[in-house]
């Protein structure tokens, strides 16, 4: 025992030291071990013994290599690996699917990994990351990500944990040439002065804002801009002497003094939906410390010192949060923080890792496909292996020998790995870049190489496990014996049974996986959004720039674009509002009640308020549920102001203020003392998404209200395509004005697909897991039956020759791989359990366990057994009797 | 080989010259070396196969031992040394020698 053990050893030394010293070390340990009394000591010198000749064989190995340059013992690697390279060619059906295996699954997994690791685990591109946070302003509870005032930043500024405290805010503008003209939307950041500093990174090209333009008076400064590296080559050509040239955004001039670094990317952090990023940024020459604490409109970025004393941010936190509390009567309004990081990311890390997840339980299945099709062919090989030990060939010249195939064919699956996950990374990067932030970071690095050749090591060593084992614990004469019906072994057979149950229970829970999420979309898909959607066209102009700085030219913009669009021809009807449903963002105030009751003690509450025009309801596909929708001239606006008939409310406000239903009719206020009656309840159009929203909506006429950013819904003709408007649409809003730029074109349609896009993406990509490991799965099992026919190719020759029916003989090799599948559902039940829960976030309308779920996928699994044993099943009835029986 | 040579390759590690001792008094197998190095000095014993075979392994590449393929019971792999084997262990042992008498002067060895 304790002689083999160390024979063991010695045959993971290099050949030209075995034949010098194997069989020294050998008896000496021998010896030493005869004279070794007790079990306790025997115990201290096996451990010690195996360790130091361990260590010793990486010497030993480590002097061959580097003192004869891979002659000698290296040598022998080299013509075993040739072997293993002729072996290889010559079974080409083999090497190409352990080769295509290892590179398939190696490269999934580095690209997914590429993918994780980039949006989740990699720092931000800025100085010292982890120091820089946004702040939050909690209201009470009811709304957690409000945004600061410049009243709040300033408070904050004056507590040294704090480096700097700046304010940002997001934007859009018309950026066009010199002469107002072939505008563009660009989304810009605006900080307060030294924002981007603060960040610690520098422009690659210009010095970025000077001075006076941050600090400097509105009448002194001359704006300045830093363009975003892709806006810079999207709209400049990358040329670097736009620097020092001023551009027109909103036609005004801009002097460009900086472009950023390519992977810079600032955004807006997440008050709701999604963080905003900008191409341009810009400077906020505001006095923060005159603003009203009551205007909350920027998010507040902050770097926290590193050396500040723990408890000190908390500190100064509650310091001020209960300094800007007492004007709000003290309700419990709270500031607090969150990482950029964990602020950009939070949402998606979570699906990011299951799918990571998911590619590793696919690498899982693929290694065991890799390790039963490796151990069928050392089975295959088993009489050889045993004659060449019998002819003398050493336990230590065997194991190289099983090394390699599976070294060959993992250095091929790694570089077609590294291949397909180089093409899988900008495949990934695509397919994720609308529901992933941070997606144009994805690339192709050291990191996702070092995840497929990890891949691929890991599936090589599963699929070494057979040969190792049949190479080196070979017996001579029991192989040889064996050799005559090919060597296969009950204990190969058994293993590879055993990796069929564990393939088929992650097969079962990738499927689970898929079919949650399946169900979920499927459920969001069905889920009604609040209106009707028809064929309409949605687009967004943002009437700003230097002839828009008083309302009424504003609504005259507004207007005319409004009329020209009605004009065109299969046009049913249009409108615009501010904000349109499904884009998370819109206007946020308190709306009182004041003919009622209090409800937990307040008279209104917080709600998202929307601007529309008359005709946006019937556009959009609205439905009005009681009164009505609103008409021209329900607000006109005077020289004196603006005179409004009434608001709209949802049903969602309806219910809770009016639950006797008698909101029409009813009152609510604005503000302090702008009391409106209720015109109409519409069902809600869902903001958020249409799953949830149970924040109230109001809609006020336009042009109360007056917003530049202005989203038209333009309805056609049932069977018309509403995309065959855009160039009429943009040549209406150019005639109106060159300068002003049509974006973010979209059908109605659209809008809603685009918000199931996060989970749409899951499910694709499930999908795609699932199927793949289904595939494998009925593999794995058509090849133990393929395996069982083989066998038994006597035995069911002999029972077709004496008339057994052939549907019998079908049933018993079918039955070989629905036990296995049987077998594998209690496995994979077990792990989709664990799987449903680990997913409960991302599930809408399903629960982690639920049984018409499991079902499906056990019964997708059953019939892939039943169809990948059936095709060896049916060869069995067709072995002729007379060659079975020639076959002994 | 001449004694300036010799002389270069001293001094010898504890182990070689244990290996040199136990060799000079006729061919010996791994396991008696070990076996006498622990007789002669418990502190400076060979206590593992790895640490003789490298000693060994080192001795054999120099030129100071060889393999002895002739005799040794049970046919073992045995080892005996060479000459320039035993001139390394007569100069080594000259060398601690002269250290133990320079020691015995400075009056660290009493009696």
């Amino acid at each position: 025992m304790a002689k083999r053990w160390v024979e063991f050893l010695v045959a993971l030394y290099p050949a030209d030291f075995r034949s010098g010293y194997g069989r020294f070390l050998v008896e000496t340990f021998e010896d030493q071990w005869e004279a070794t009394p007790g079990p306790i000591r025997r115990a201290g010198l096996w451990v010690r013994t195996t360790g130091r000749l361990l260590a010793g064989a990486g010497v030993e190995w480590w002097e061959t290599v580097s003192t004869d340059g891979g002659g000698g013992g290296m040598g022998q690697w080299f013509a075993e690996l040739r072997h293993g390279v002729r072996r290889l060619l010559r079974a080409p059906g083999f090497t190409t699917v352990a080769v295509g295996t290892i590179g398939i699954a190696s490269g999934a997994f580095g690209a997914v990994y590429g993918v994780v690791s980039d949006v989740v685990l990699e720092e931000m591109p800025f100085e010292e990351p982890g120091e820089l946070v946004w702040i939050w302003r909690d209201y009470w509870g009811s709304f957690p990500r409000g945004w600061l005032s410049g009243y709040d930043i300033d408070l904050l500024r004056r507590h040294e944990v704090f480096a700097g405290v700046m304010g940002v805010r997001t934007g859009r503008m018309n950026l066009s040439d010199a002469s107002g003209t072939n505008a563009t939307d660009v989304r810009t950041l605006l900080g307060s002065p030294g924002y981007l500093d603060l960040l610690g990174v520098a422009p690659v090209i210009g010095s970025g804002f000077s001075e006076v333009a941050e600090t400097g008076t509105w009448e002194d400064r001359h704006p300045e801009v830093v363009l975003r590296h892709s806006l810079w080559t999207e709209a400049f050509g990358g040329d670097p002497r736009v620097l020092g040239q001023d551009i027109f955004l909103n036609g005004e001039s801009y002097t460009v003094v900086g472009v950023m670094p390519p992977d810079f990317d600032l955004r807006q952090g997440s008050s709701l939906g999604t963080p905003m990023d900008a191409d341009a940024y810009l400077t906020l020459p505001l006095d923060l410390a005159t603003e009203d604490v009551y205007n909350g409109s920027f998010a507040a970025l902050a770097r926290v010192r590193s050396d500040a004393p723990p408890g000190a941010l908390d500190q100064a936190l509650r310091t001020a949060s209960a300094e800007i509390d007492t004007h709000f009567r003290s309700r419990g309004l709270r500031l607090w923080t969150i990482g950029l990081r964990e602020d950009l990311i939070g949402d998606v890390r979570r699906p990011l890792f299951a799918v990571l997840g998911a590619g590793g339980l696919l690498l899982l299945i693929l290694g065991m496909n890799l390790a039963t099709l490796m151990l069928s062919r050392s089975s295959e090989q088993a009489s050889s292996v045993a004659v060449r030990a019998a002819l003398g060939a050493t336990p230590g010249s065997r194991f190289r020998t099983a090394l390699a195939e599976p070294f060959v064919v993992a250095v091929g699956g790694a570089l077609l790995g590294a291949l397909l996950a180089k093409g899988g990374t900008d495949f990934l990067r695509g397919f994720v870049a609308e529901s992933v932030p941070r997606a144009v970071e994805i690339g192709f690095e050291v990191d996702s190489i070092a995840a497929v050749l990890l891949g691929a090591l890991a599936i090589a060593t599963l699929g070494a496990i057979g040969p190792v084992a049949r190479w080196t614990v070979v017996r001579p004469l029991a192989g040889m014996a064996e050799g005559g019906r090919g060597g296969r072994s009950r204990a190969a057979e058994r293993a590879r049974a055993g990796f069929v149950v564990a393939q088929v229970g992650m097969a079962l829970t990738l499927v689970v996986g898929a079919g949650l999420l399946f169900r979920t979309v499927q459920g969001l898909v069905r889920q009604d959004p609040g209106f009707d959607a028809g064929p309409a066209l949605t687009f967004r102009v943002g009437v700003e720039g230097a002839t828009y700085h008083t309302d009424p030219s504003i609504v005259e913009a507004q207007s005319a674009i409004l009329d020209g669009l009605r004009a065109i021809p299969g046009v049913e009807v249009a409108g615009y509002a501010n904000s349109l449903p499904l884009s998370q963002s819109t206007n946020q105030f308190q709306l009182n009640f004041p003919d009622h009751p209090t409800i937990d003690g307040e008279q209104g509450e917080l709600i998202d308020a929307f601007v529309t025009s008359p005709g946006y309801a019937e556009a959009l596909g609205m439905r009005v549920l009681a009164g009505r929708a609103f008409a021209d001239g329900d607000a006109v606006s005077t020289a004196e102001g603006t005179l409004v008939q009434g608001v709209l409310i949802d049903d969602v406000l309806a219910a809770r203020w009016f639950p006797d239903g008698d909101a029409v009719g009813g009152r609510v206020a604005l503000f302090v003392a702008d009391t409106l009656p209720i015109l109409g309840v519409v069902d809600q159009p869902r903001l958020y998404s249409v799953a949830e929203d149970d924040r109230g909506q109001l809609f006020l006429p336009a042009p109360m209200r007056v917003q530049t950013s202005t989203r038209f819904v333009v309805r056609v003709r049932p069977g018309l395509d509403p995309t065959s408007l855009l160039p009429e649409v943009r040549r209406i809003v150019a005639a109106r004005d060159a300068s002003l730029a049509v974006s973010e074109v979209e059908t109605l349609d659209g809008l809603i697909q685009a918000s199931l896009g996060s989970q749409r993406l899951n499910l694709r990509l499930a999908a795609v897991f699932a199927l793949s490991a289904l595939l494998l799965a009925g593999l794995g099992i058509y090849g133990v039956a393929s395996t069982v026919v083989l066998q038994r190719r006597r035995e069911i020759g002999l029972r077709m020759a004496i008339g057994a029916e052939p549907g019998r003989v079908v049933r018993s090799v079918v039955g070989v791989g629905v036990r296995l599948v049987v077998a594998g559902a209690v496995v994979g039940l077990v792990s989709s359990w664990a799987a449903g829960r680990w997913i409960a976030s991302f599930l809408y309308g399903v629960e982690p366990l639920d049984p018409p779920t499991l079902v499906a996928a056990a019964v997708a699994l059953v019939l892939t057994s039943i169809v990948a044993a059936l095709i060896p099943a049916r060869r069995a009835t067709r072995i002729p009797p007379a060659e079975a029986l020639r076959a002994e | 080989m001449s004694n300036e040579t010799v002389e270069a390759l001293l001094p010898l590690r504890p182990v070689e010259f244990q290996i040199l001792l136990s060799l000079s008094g006729g061919p010996r197998h791994g396991y008696r070396i070990m076996q006498e190095s622990a007789e002669r000095s418990e502190g400076e014993a060979i206590s593992d196969v790895a640490t003789l075979y490298r000693a060994l392994k080192r001795m054999v590449d120099q030129g100071w031992i060889e393999p002895d393929e002739t005799s040794g019971e049970r046919r073992r792999m045995q080892y005996r040394t060479t000459e320039l084997g035993r001139r390394l262990a007569t100069a080594e042992a000259a060398r601690l020698a002269a250290l133990l008498r320079s020691a015995e002067a400075a009056g660290l060895l009493p009696g």
